[in-house]
């Protein structure tokens, strides 16, 4: 079995700027986002069911990765392929996982699980927590013990009896067989994503743009999780991961949310909208603000059209696509495209054209990176908190979000028109 | 959590309060991390050479962003091409000595910095 590491099994399709590992498409997310789009997701379809939905996409698509994962390494005996999925999930930010199980079930001990740990850090003296937080880490180790022992996906059902969120030491899961379901869901890969992306454009600032995206890429390429598991950067914990976990949890709780109460789905899509602030907010807000971009690029400006094509940027090299600035005029009017978006390759591949835009993520980051480079003072280098947060997106935000094109709908290419009120 | 003999074994600290001004950084994770105004760039250099003689280990990515680690897993990020500099303490220090750590930690960059002039 050969050595992990994660850099020389991670690809980009190249002008697309849609990252993979071991086939698999992923993408850089921080903890604020991957709280709070959980936390929806639980809101929408009840605390019960989000955690099964979770878990289960969780299982899902991590299956997938060890599979190729097992595959290119040499990763053959059960050993080596617990040992492969420890140090995976490990050097993917998501903590550190002890697993005593076989085919027949077990247990899985979890210690600075991603989830958990930062729901503790962020919310642990404010909030009591009522039910685990650790739906991803358990879905994962189901899977991990499926592969290690050739177990068909889906064969056994792994449950959080533990949560570090609930002031509990540690996260324990238990793991039990059970008879597999039917999978249907297509595989969404580097394959089927290529035939769903348009061509791509170049926009406004492209020769600033195109550089930093790269170099950028080149700086991640090395990071992986500390001695914990966990990665530390820009301020907030960061993960690689995988995107069909978003797209399934998002999409899934959007379908169950149209068929059980139509009434409330635009309030759940509000909230997806919204977990593009977050991410807009915490995590480009944190790299911009940090030495290591000061150091890559050189010192901040307060132009919006700066903070906008840095922005652009890092979405980029965090692997949500090749988006472009395709007009903009300060203070008025932002207009962001993109051939490509880890939302649209998921959609078009698992459910075909979309009677409406669908792309939220894409839509709130839209929203979220005008505000940003209009309103933050970045050469004054403000700390990113709750509260400023809550003063930039809540009561007020001057300006609207319309997606005037969809890939999703059938369009080579998704555009989102950012407009004062 | 660590203990209070976490600064043991570690190059010499500042005797008190650094002569250098640390605020926390805008990201700052509960004290964990801090801006210090330490250095006309040109320096920088010089002091990454002193660091190394102190035993720092230097795990730069590249010469655009240096990234040092103390022999007690703090770290500290330089940019050269502004003198930029961000303390980066270990997740493991108590969060009632952080300022006390991070303040001695600057310390002993200024003394660095005294040295490299």
């Amino acid at each position: 079995m050969t050595e992990l590491n994660l850099g020389t099994h991670r690809t980009f399709i190249p002008e697309q700027e849609l990252m993979f590992l071991a086939d698999e498409p992923v993408v850089y997310h921080c903890h604020h986002f991957n709280l709070f789009l959980d936390q929806t997701i639980d809101d929408g379809l009840g605390a019960a069911e989000g955690t099964l939905l979770r878990t289960e996409a969780a299982a899902e698509f991590s299956y997938r990765l060890l599979k190729n994962l097992c595959e290119r390494t040499n990763a053959d005996t059960p050993p080596e392929r617990l040992q492969l999925a420890r140090e995976l999930f490990r050097q993917l930010g998501h903590g550190t996982l002890e697993i005593n199980a076989d085919a027949d079930g077990g247990q899985v001990i979890g210690t600075h699980l991603h989830y958990g740990f930062a729901w503790q850090e962020k919310y642990g003296k404010k909030v009591k927590r009522h039910y685990p937080a650790d739906a991803f880490a358990a879905g994962f180790s189901s899977a991990a013990v499926e592969i290690a022992f050739g177990l068909p996906q889906g064969s056994l059902t792994a449950k959080e009896e533990q949560c570090f969120a609930l002031k509990d030491k540690n996260c324990v899961f238990s793991l039990k067989r059970r008879v597999p379901p039917v999978l249907d869901g297509a595989p969404v890969d580097a394959q089927s994503t290529l035939a769903v992306v348009g061509p791509p454009e170049n926009g406004i600032g492209e020769d600033v743009i195109q550089p930093i995206a790269q170099g950028l890429k080149e700086f991640t390429a090395g990071v992986a999780g500390d001695e914990r598991g966990l990665v530390q950067a820009f301020g907030v914990f960061v993960t690689m991961q995988l995107t069909g976990y978003y797209n399934r949890v998002s999409y899934d709780a959007v379908r169950r949310i149209e068929a059980k109460a139509p009434h409330s789905v635009g309030v759940l899509e509000e909230l997806l909208r919204e977990s593009g602030h977050v991410c807009v907010f915490n995590t480009f807000g944190g790299i911009l603000l940090s030495p290591e971009w000061e150091g890559l690029v050189g010192p901040l400006t307060d132009d919006p059209l700066d903070i906008l094509k840095w922005s652009i940027a890092i979405g980029r090299a965090l692997g949500m696509g090749r988006w472009v600035i395709a007009e903009f005029e300060a203070d008025r009017r932002f207009v962001v495209r993109t051939s490509s978006s880890y939302e649209s390759a998921y959609y078009r591949t698992r459910y075909g054209l979309a009677d409406r835009p669908v792309e939220y993520l894409f839509q709130g980051a839209a929203l979220a990176m005008a505000q940003l480079a209009h309103r933050v003072k970045f050469t004054e280098k403000p700390a990113l908190t709750p509260e400023y947060y809550q003063s930039l997106f809540k009561g007020g935000v001057p300006w609207q979000a319309e997606q005037t094109r969809s890939i999703v709908c059938g369009d080579t290419f998704s555009e989102i028109v950012v407009t004062r009120k | 959590m660590i203990e209070d003999d976490r600064n043991a074994g570690a190059p010499a600290p500042s005797s008190g309060p650094a002569e250098v001004q640390i605020r926390t950084g805008h990201s700052c994770y509960r004290g964990l991390t801090w801006d210090c105004e330490l250095t006309p760039r040109k320096s920088v250099d010089l002091i990454i050479a002193h660091l190394l003689s102190l035993g720092f280990i230097d795990e730069s990515r590249g010469a655009r962003v240096r990234e040092l680690v103390h022999p007690e897993a703090h770290r500290v990020i330089l940019i050269p091409s502004t003198g930029r500099v961000q303390l980066r303490l270990h997740y493991l220090t108590p969060p009632e000595k952080r300022r006390e750590v991070a303040e001695n930690f600057a310390g002993l960059l200024l003394g660095a910095a005294r040295a490299a002039a």
